[in-house]
């Protein structure tokens, strides 16, 4: 075959132009394999310049290879058209409706009790209270004799203590009714400088509107050399305003009767009761939220500590009482149903 | 206590308001609960008089009366027959409420016919009373406009009061207002203790048998008396305090009760002999009491008895037989102090609620035996006539003695608060103590009605109740000098797996710690049974922390949600010592994460979901979980064949797995029920690091390899232990073994499995050859060969 510069030219047209109009990849490669392979027409066209004269292969041979190369970059890039034609058209195809609702993880949380507990200790250990425990079978030793609560005193009856029954040693283990004993177990086994926060399950044979008769408590007490009312006060005014969450509280002493404690001392907190949602803080009604007082001198001497060197404070409230204050809680006795509407209504996410 | 303002200005003189004395009760600790203010319920009605009343003339039973009222002249129609011209009446004018009929008034017309109010009969004032088919009918002299309460008498507040059981003494009116007038709200008008007319010797003699129980026993014989009823004053007082009127003399006592804390007694003198003697009951005796309730006496109840038999049980209840009725004539008073123990274990032991045991077990005031019987015995002669013998006396009071010292500083130091010293002697002496003023140092002796005062601090509390307990002031913590941690490591691994567990998606519950003894028997034999449980399904403390969420998880599957995954952490009970009261974290899952749902990757929870839950919990508490044997040693209350215990050594962390469907069915839980128990106990503190520094990652930049087996194993054979078997072939280079199926049937034998598991390995050094690998995959094959696995 003789080789002419229109032959070359007329198969760059031609090829230019299938390039150009080829709309499929395989059609495509084809068309490389017919032009490019090894017995394609570009091969061999120059096939033809080993039997040239130097001249002819100085004309033909530029000419040729460019031809190939440009035929090459040509069909790439038609290649990567129709490659990008292909995906779309598949992109297309592929649609996913974004509507559709995931897959539901099950959200945790813990029990507003947890929840609570957890605040106050938080808040306490701020004022180096530590947190203290104790079992919750108790001797009438340790929830009662020790705290200056005598066997026939009326006090103890107001406890409505559930019992087990009575032991060979005479002993009658009971449920506490309040985690003071864990008080007296500190006392027992510590030295003062004492400060601590002993929140817990406690239990009394009561049950109505607002009584369970498992309940939870926190105590707390502080036994140092020169520990009086004003700092009490201060506690309290400082644990209120941070649980609470606000920045001012008045609270109200009122004389009260507490055995293990003398003198003893209701506690109220201002409030505002006129709209649904109760206020602490503002308004003008007052709400009682705790027992305390200082230490009673026996209670100390029960529990191994000098009254004439230390004296102390202590206090006590109900943890599930600050969950329904802070937290709105209705019920009392919801809280230990787990219901899961309930659970999952008023459990706290931890994270 | 209820203490009507009326009664209490019979003690207290005074020109504090209501809210005055409201207030200044809480300041002195004794806290208000309620007030009945008839005047904030009634004050609103006011009397009106009739001018004229006319039929009208669309009703026959209805009259258009003129009323003149305060407001001026209204019409009103009226269907009370006894409306008429010239009456007072009750008038409610439109938009006052009526409490007796629950509605408030409006304009409007009655038959055509304006009616601007409402004329009230005394029930629709919520009064007690009579209609007699009628409005009420108000005397002549009530003046238009005058409030009707205040015609009627009845506008007397009644301020209920939580006396504490440290304050017997105001368990009568007149100890409130004295503690009033010493806080300086009014002045306490002079107690009057009557001189007695004594005409003759009482028939009756006393005496004392056991001095520690009855030191004090005091009588008068009133002979030739005609019971008839109390007065108003004295019946309206029983009445505000909740106490039924009976006839004169019983009354009177109950008076003294509520006015001085003073309870007493009043028999038919006719109807006992006449040797009274305050002594122990001796067993087998027994009385009908006056609530007709025939009591056994056992032999540490003081009883009054004649010289046959008991007949009161004394400081709780009289003898029914004893009484005083209307046919008595002769009436012996009895006065005494009993030792407050022995009313408190009598009257528990016999479950007899009065007023006299009230006061006596929380302590009355010895001095007043005496007194208290000449004030009874006077009103009882006023009032029913008859003849006082002279007083009959056994024992003496049991006056307390005891002084106590009250230093200088005490006050302050106790409360924070500087208050003169003098002025400290002035409240003590103000409450009725006696003292002796040694300059830095007053020596106290309290006074009779009050039994609650034992030492220093108790005069502390009386000197600031009285100055007033909001003048302490807030005082900062001091310092401490050495700081320890707020929480144990203990609790702080426990707080952070409770949130651990709330973060995994399991909701926490919080419940009883009791159960049903049925239903705790189902995971224990060793049960602590309450002695007084609350109800039959909270008696038995739970051996198993599962027993309240299943409780739980039974009622959820009622309401009809079967998907729960609850977790609760709390104490469970072997036994009363405190060691055997561990604590546990349990789960429970029924159901799965969702109900069906469109992606369908939904299934139910398995023992592998509860397994993955532990081992997870676990690990955040530190506990060595690699080494962790996992053992088919759960307790029975889980299924046999799908359980297990997490141990190491012989100590337990945790078992899991399905519940055992018995359980399940005694639960009333329809479908598997997955469960697991941590020990939080058990498992120990993870040895404290001793850097912050974590150990170093192990990337190497030598690829692994990873080759694939299938073994075929006896069923038997645990996957546990084909992986240590593999585990064991070569400990440097495998650094993964995966299981990727497990599978039965086909063409396997009936007891056999196949699980087939990837390798990892990783070489540390240099690129593992041909060889090395055919070497460590001949081992693994030669490994499993020895637990009886055969390659695929």
């Amino acid at each position: 075959m003789s080789l002419s510069p229109d032959i070359i030219s007329d198969l760059k047209n031609r090829l230019v132009t299938q390039i150009n109009t080829i709309d499929d990849e395989q059609a495509l490669e084809d068309l490389r394999v017919s032009a490019l392979g090894k017995k394609g027409e570009i091969s061999d066209l120059m096939k033809n310049l080993g039997k040239m004269s130097v001249e002819d292969k100085k004309f033909y041979g530029p000419l040729l290879n460019g031809l190939k190369s440009e035929i090459a970059t040509l069909i790439d890039a038609r290649k990567e058209v129709l490659s990008d034609i292909a995906l779309d058209k598949r992109l297309e195809t592929e649609g996913l409706d974004i509507t559709l609702p995931c897959f539901p993880e099950p959200v945790g949380g813990i029990h507003p009790v947890s929840k609570v507990t957890q605040e106050v200790i938080d808040i306490f250990a701020e004022l180096d209270f530590q947190y203290a425990e104790g079992p919750e079978i108790e001797s009438e030793d340790y929830n009662f004799t020790k705290l200056n609560i005598p066997e026939n005193h009326p006090a103890r009856q107001m406890h409505d203590t559930f019992y087990f029954p009575q032991q060979e040693d005479g002993t009658r283990p009971l449920l506490r009714t309040h985690t003071s004993p864990v008080q007296v177990r500190t006392m027992l086994n510590s030295k003062p400088p004492i400060r601590i926060i002993a929140p817990g399950k406690t239990y009394r044979c009561d049950s109505d509107m607002t009584h369970t008769p498992m309940f939870h408590q926190v105590e707390g007490l502080v036994i140092e050399k020169d520990i009086n009312l004003g700092h009490l006060r201060y506690t309290l005014e400082f644990f209120c305003k941070k649980f609470f969450e606000i920045d001012n509280v008045e609270l109200r002493f009122r004389p009260s009767f507490f055995p293990f404690t003398e003198p003893s001392i209701e506690v109220d907190v201002k409030c505002d009761r006129s709209k649904d949602i109760l206020k602490i803080g503002e308004g003008n009604d007052w709400l009682e939220i705790l027992g305390s007082g200082m230490v009673h001198p026996n209670v100390l001497e029960n529990c191994g500590i000098d009254p004439k060197e230390y004296q102390g404070f202590a206090f006590g409230m109900g943890i599930d009482r600050l969950a329904m204050l802070k937290y709105g809680m209705p019920d009392l006795r919801a809280f230990f149903d787990a219901d899961i509407r309930w659970v999952s209504h008023y459990n706290f996410s931890v994270l | 206590m209820k203490l009507p303002l009326s009664r209490l200005y019979d003690f207290l003189e005074t020109n504090a308001s209501l809210q005055e004395i409201i207030d200044q009760l809480n300041n002195l600790g004794l806290e208000v609960e309620d007030v009945d203010n008839p005047e904030d319920k009634l004050g609103h009605f006011t009397v009106g008089k009739i001018i004229a009343a006319e039929p009208h003339p669309n009703a026959d039973r209805l009259q258009i009366c003129q009323v003149d009222t305060k407001e001026g002249k209204v019409q009103i129609i009226c269907g009370a027959p006894n409306a008429r011209a010239g009456l007072n009446v009750c008038v409610s004018l439109p938009g006052m409420y009526i409490p007796g009929l629950d509605i408030t008034i409006k304009k409007g017309k009655i038959r055509d016919i304006e009616s601007c109010g409402m004329l009230c009969s005394i029930t629709e004032l919520g009064l007690e009373g009579e209609d007699n088919d009628g409005i009420m009918e108000l005397p002549e002299t009530a003046k238009v406009g005058e409030k009707v309460i205040d015609v009627l008498g009845v506008n007397d507040p009644v301020i209920d009061i939580s006396i504490t059981p440290n304050r017997p003494d105001a368990l009568g009116v007149y100890g409130i207002a004295h503690d009033l007038a010493a806080a300086g709200l009014g002045t306490l008008k002079q107690l009057e203790i009557p001189q007695l007319k004594t005409s003759f010797d009482s028939p009756i003699s006393l005496s004392l048998e056991h001095p520690e129980s009855c030191s004090h026993f005091v009588g008068y014989y009133i002979k030739g008396v005609q019971v008839c009823d109390a007065p108003d004053h004295i019946t309206h007082f029983l009445k505000a305090m909740g106490c039924k009127s009976i006839n004169a003399p019983v009354d009177i006592t109950n008076y003294m009760a509520y006015s001085y804390a003073r309870p007493l007694h009043v028999f038919d003198a006719d109807k006992i002999g006449t040797k009274l003697c305050a002594r122990l009951a001796q067993a087998g005796e027994s009385l009908e009491a006056l609530d007709e309730e025939t009591y056994q006496l056992q032999d540490n109840d003081i009883v009054i008895a004649d010289e046959n038999a008991p007949q009161a049980i004394a400081g709780v209840m009289g003898g029914l037989k004893s009484g005083v009725y209307e046919t008595t004539t002769n009436i012996f008073l009895e006065s005494a102090y009993f030792n407050p123990d022995y009313i408190a274990a009598t009257g528990r032991r016999l479950n007899i609620i009065s007023d006299a045991r009230y006061r006596f077990e929380r302590g009355i005031s010895p001095a007043f035996a005496e007194d208290g019987a000449k004030i009874a015995a006077q009103m009882i002669v006023d009032i029913c006539g008859g003849e006082i013998s002279h007083v009959v006396v056994a024992g003496k009071p049991p006056l307390p003695d005891t002084a106590y010292h009250l230093s200088h500083n005490t006050v302050q130091k106790l409360t924070g608060v500087e208050i003169d010293f003098t002025k400290q002697e002035e409240i003590l002496r103000n409450l009725g103590f006696t003292i002796i003023n040694q300059g830095k140092k007053l020596i106290c002796v309290p006074p009779a009605n009050r039994p609650d005062i034992k030492g220093e601090a108790d005069l502390v509390e009386e000197i600031i109740r009285i100055y007033g307990i909001n003048h302490v002031a807030a005082q900062p913590l001091p310092a401490l000098g050495k700081k320890q941690p707020a929480l144990t490591p203990q609790q702080k691994r426990i707080e952070r797996v409770r949130n651990y567990a709330a973060s995994r998606g399991l909701l926490e519950a919080v419940t009883y710690s009791f159960t049903e003894q049925s239903k705790a028997a189902l995971f224990s034999d060793n049960l602590l049974d309450l002695a007084n449980p609350i109800s039959t399904d909270l008696s038995t403390m739970r051996p198993s922390i599962l027993c309240g969420l299943l409780s739980a998880v039974s009622r959820n599957h009622a309401q009809g949600f079967k998907n729960n995954a609850l977790f609760e952490i709390g104490r469970v009970f072997h036994g009363i010592s405190e060691y055997q009261q561990p604590r546990y974290l349990g789960i429970v899952k029924t159901g799965g994460k969702s109900d069906s749902h469109w992606l369908a990757i939904q299934s139910d929870y398995t023992i592998y979901d509860l397994k993955a839950d532990v081992l997870a919990l676990l690990d955040n508490m530190g506990a060595p979980i690699t080494g962790l044997n996992i053992v088919p040693e759960a307790p029975s209350y889980y299924h046999p064949k799908r359980s297990g215990a997490m141990k190491l050594g012989k100590e337990t962390y945790a078992t899991f797995g399905e519940l055992h469907p018995k359980i399940a069915k005694a639960f009333d839980i329809s479908g598997r029920v997955m469960v697991a128990e941590i020990s939080l106990d058990t498992i120990p503190m993870p040895k404290v690091k001793k850097s912050t520094a974590l150990p170093k990652a192990k990337i190497h930049s030598l690829q692994s390899v990873t080759r694939d087996f299938a073994f075929v194993l006896d069923q038997s054979v645990s996957a546990e232990t084909l992986l240590r078997a593999v585990r064991k072939s070569d400990k440097k280079l495998i650094t993964d073994i995966s299981i990727f199926d497990v599978f039965t049937g086909g063409n396997l034998k009936e007891t056999e499995k196949s699980i087939a598991l990837r390798v990892t390995l990783q070489p540390t050094d240099k690129s593992l050859t041909d060889a090395e690998l055919s070497s460590i995959m001949d081992n693994i094959i030669s490994e499993v060969s020895k637990v009886g696995g055969v390659l695929r």
